[in-house]
């Protein structure tokens, strides 16, 4: 119970939406699925913001992008079928069946658990975010991360746009956690585009570290225009190992994770040799 | 605020706190609804009800996004006197020991059959695996919902 919560709103446009969290400052927030708002229990909330009269739980196409309303479950998301199923594979390791029925993903990456898999998954497809600050903002993860720190202005997340990816791309994400349903403690997103059998732009991104999800710039240098082999994949998980920026915390040691990075490396290169 | 909803196929209005959990909003009006009071964080699966046809866990559901809605809870689908065919198949199967996970494990199961009325083995699991028991080793559960599909085929 959000003991201190007068009044629910359900603003009819992004304008409204915009002026209710002005007015509100720190005692008004918006509600996505509200699983966060409901566990955080913070006592200043007074005033709740619902997005559900926004229509923004949309998912179009045009020849470029996959467009996503940032009110849409992560169940809704399941049914975009790309990347040859790898990428609803990947959203169906996410948390349990009957929280993706509820958790948003605007306010999966609003929210922006460094650990989040959603963050790793759309850092490593590339995806971008539309924010409506008084003004529409399209920023890459990364830029909206910074926004959210720096700016100190109320915005709303309206939409996620994935690029459309043709079959030369091939992804592959795993977690690891220490129960199916755990958040996770490290987790990597791979994606490959290949010309002919040669990788030709790779994106290798390690969430959980336990910081927010960055490139592992070193293995993706390594791996340009090679065949992806067993030597080669070899190669990058001891690439991985080495150098990736991971450290300790209460839930796992740094050496660790070092070591977990070069395995999920490993694993998802072979995932993705197998797909080819 | 007063909310309006659709439970169990009635439509309500309840005065709501605008900070409460649907969870929280049953078991004030009616204590028997919803199992649970146990995680409240979406973990346990145990107060789980359908959200227009879809399992949510109702301690992580705001009654502000319930308007409108059409709720189910346990007592929706069936009860001692006139269990549904899942839950037959469920103590007809030995997979119910203490009973506190069971009436959100068996609203799951329905949530996936009206999606899926085949799914396999793996979706079975998969479904069951937004629900902790204690008690069972979930095997007789599976056998259970794959009893629950047979009998439904066979329109037992
Ligand atoms: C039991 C449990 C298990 C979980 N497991 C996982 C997991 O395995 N992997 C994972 O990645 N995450 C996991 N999560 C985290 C979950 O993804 C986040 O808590 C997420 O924020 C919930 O989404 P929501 O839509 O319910 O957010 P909300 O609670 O609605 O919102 C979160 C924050 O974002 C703001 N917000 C929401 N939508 C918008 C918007 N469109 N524009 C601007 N601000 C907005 C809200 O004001 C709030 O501050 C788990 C959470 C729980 C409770
Ligand atoms: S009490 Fe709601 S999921 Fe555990
Ligand atoms: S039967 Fe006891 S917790 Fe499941």
């Amino acid at each position: 119970m959000l003991k201190n919560v007068k009044e629910c709103f359900y603003p009819e446009s992004l304008e409204e939406c915009l002026k209710l969290l002005s007015d509100f400052k720190e005692n008004g927030d918006i509600v996505g699925g509200g699983v966060d708002i409901v566990w955080r229990e913070r006592k200043e909330l007074e005033y709740l913001i619902y997005l559900d009269k926004l229509n923004l739980n949309y998912i179009k196409e045009d020849n470029n992008y996959i467009s996503i309303g940032a009110t849409n479950t992560l169940d809704e998301l399941e049914k975009i079928n790309i990347l040859n199923g790898s990428f609803r594979n990947a959203l169906k390791s996410v948390a349990t069946p009957i929280l993706r029925n509820v958790i948003t993903i605007g306010g999966t990456i609003v929210r922006g658990y460094s650990w989040s898999d959603i963050l790793t998954i759309f850092i490593t497809l590339e995806g971008k975010v539309k924010v409506f600050d008084g003004e529409e903002n399209i920023l890459s993860i990364d830029e909206f991360l910074q926004y959210k720190k720096n700016s100190k202005k109320k915005f709303v997340l309206t939409e996620i746009d994935l690029p459309k990816f043709d079959n030369s791309y091939h992804f592959s994400y795993i977690r690891f956690t220490r129960t199916g349903n755990d958040i996770p403690l490290i987790n990597e997103g791979v994606l490959v585009k290949l010309n002919g059998k040669k990788v030709e732009k790779v994106n290798i991104i390690l969430g959980g570290r336990p910081g927010f999800p960055v490139h592992l710039d070193e293995v993706e240098k390594f791996l340009l225009n090679k065949e992806l082999d067993e030597n080669v994949i070899n190669l990058s998980k001891e690439i991985a190992t080495k150098t990736s920026e991971v450290q300790d915390d209460m839930r796992l040691s740094m050496d660790y994770r070092k070591n977990l990075s070069g395995v999920l490396t490993k694993r998802n290169l072979i995932k993705i040799m197998e797909e080819i | 605020m007063i909310i309006n909803f659709i439970l169990n196929g009635e439509e309500v209005n309840y005065d709501a706190y605008p900070g409460e959990t649907l969870f929280e909003l049953l078991r004030r009006y009616h204590h028997y609804e919803v199992k649970g009071n146990n995680c409240k964080t979406g973990e346990c699966g145990a107060c789980t009800v359908l959200i227009d046809g879809k399992p949510i866990p109702s301690c992580t559901l705001l009654v502000g996004k319930v308007i409108g809605k059409r709720v189910t809870t346990i007592k929706g689908i069936g009860d001692i006197d006139n269990p549904d065919l899942i839950q037959k198949s469920f103590v007809e199967e030995g997979a119910i020991q203490c009973g506190y996970c069971i009436p959100g494990i068996i609203i799951s199961v329905e949530g996936l059959l009206r999606k899926n009325p085949n799914p396999t083995k793996d979706d079975i699991k998969e479904a069951l695996s937004s629900h902790i028991c204690r008690c069972t080793g979930y095997v007789q559960q599976i056998e259970a919902v794959e009893k629950a599909i047979q009998k439904i085929k066979e329109g037992k």
